[in-house]
């Protein structure tokens, strides 16, 4: 993420994935739901990509910029602004669930392989719903 | 002491198209009887806030029913020989019939979602017999939401459908009553959900038709939360501007179930279009 001047805790510098996982691990929900959820998710995010090794529900590792030997399943795609947007407790109408924007943000898009995004939509909407309560944008 | 709901429910048969189903309906209050229609995949459940306000039960007489594989309505014999997409013409040949039989008498007629968009047709082709209708989340067309995502045999199907529509309602809605509306939705059926959306999202087109409806014969209310995507508060706006003498009103702050997802600040809503009718 160089092209970016990103706060150290705001999405999407390392700190905030890292308090993502601590969120997601912790989460009553995810450790009764989460169980049977294994997939890598890339986030792009303008210009950059971020790489979520999910695993029993747990985000096991984040590769920034993953280089060409890594490969992932399901691209979520937007723009910085997109992605800050949506990560507060009430975003705005069209912005509070990834399906939403899909539908109506024409810069954001859930791209490769969508039937296994459907399969793992539940564990996926408690994953981002617990990235909206950490907030995308800290000083 | 026992404390119980004011809603009471039972079973009634209603030949529909040589086809005889045993519906389930709910109902309390008493007064100008007012229909209420649940939306794609789900059943009565949704309007169990409204049947239990004593504001509009005082002056109302609420009903609702599961359509037939929804709730507590069983499919009829020989469901699975058959796949099931409602159509316009079944939709509506079924809440004729159950207002019919139950000699309802000029009802207002409530639906959201799918039932937002069968009130319309109501209004366009019964506007005799259908005192008004209040259209939730309802506009001319519907596209995009004909899919077959729930019937993928490596998708659980129920699940699906829940966290599908999950995200259909606002942020800001009270958590455990958006809980409640993805528990309703993990209970339907397998291709239910999706066989409602073959209505009014592919059979279904009001497109050019809608100076068809009379609302001098049946007034036509419609109103959409701003955090419905699936049908958002423009299209229904444009639907309205499109039926003269239509009504609409956008709710802010609630999404695509408003009588499940926060009755309280729907209620405020609706309040006034009940009086408007009673």
């Amino acid at each position: 993420m160089g092209r970016l001047t990103i706060p150290q805790h705001s999405f999407p510098a390392r700190e905030w994935f890292e308090s993502l996982r601590e969120a997601v691990a912790a989460d009553a929900e995810m450790a009764v739901i989460g169980r049977w959820c294994d997939l890598n998710l890339a986030l792009a995010i303008d210009g950059g990509l971020v790489l979520l090794r999910i695993r029993g529900g747990k985000l096991v590792e984040t590769v920034f910029d993953p280089d060409i030997g890594v490969s992932w399943m399901v691209t979520l795609r937007g723009t910085l602004d997109d992605w800050r947007t949506f990560l507060q407790p009430l975003p705005p109408p069209f912005y509070s669930d990834l399906l939403a924007m899909n539908s109506r943000v024409p810069s954001f898009g859930i791209e490769g392989d969508r039937s296994a995004f459907v399969r793992h939509l539940r564990p996926l909407g408690r994953i981002f719903a617990l990235a909206q309560r950490l907030g995308g944008e800290h000083a | 002491m026992p404390e119980f709901d004011p809603i009471t429910g039972g079973y009634v048969y209603l030949d529909v198209a040589g086809v005889r189903n045993r519906v389930y309906f709910e109902e309390a209050g008493s007064g100008r009887p007012l229909l209420c229609l649940h939306t794609a995949g789900s059943d009565s459940r949704q309007y169990r806030h409204l049947l239990c306000d004593p504001e509009v039960t005082s002056r109302w007489r609420v009903l609702a029913f599961d359509m037939p594989y929804h709730g507590r309505s069983l499919p009829p014999d020989g469901w699975w020989k058959n796949e099931y997409l409602l159509t316009r013409e079944a939709y509506a040949g079924m809440v004729m019939a159950f207002t019919r039989t139950m000699d309802l008498r000029q009802p207002v007629v409530l639906g959201c979602s799918m039932g937002g968009a069968l009130v319309l047709e109501l209004a366009r082709l019964y506007g005799e017999e259908v005192g008004a209708v209040i259209g939730l989340e309802a506009a001319s067309k519907i596209e995009g939401r004909f899919l077959d995502w729930s019937v993928m045999p490596d998708i659980d199907g129920s699940v699906m459908a829940a966290s599908w529509t999950y995200g259909l309602m606002a942020p800001q809605s009270p958590e455990p009553y958006r809980r409640e509306a993805w528990w309703t939705y993990s209970q339907g059926g397998p291709g239910i959900y999706r066989g409602d959306t073959y209505f009014y999202s592919v059979d279904w087109d009001l497109r050019g038709r809608e100076e068809e409806i009379d609302t001098g014969r049946c007034p036509v209310y419609l109103l959409t939360g701003e955090y419905d995507y699936a049908c958002t508060a423009e299209e229904s706006a444009t639907t309205a501007a499109a039926i003269p003498g239509a009504n609409f009103t956008r709710m802010e702050g609630i999404g695509h179930f408003p009588m499940t997802e926060n009755y309280p600040m729907f209620r405020e809503y609706l309040l006034p279009v009940l009086r408007e009718r009673e």
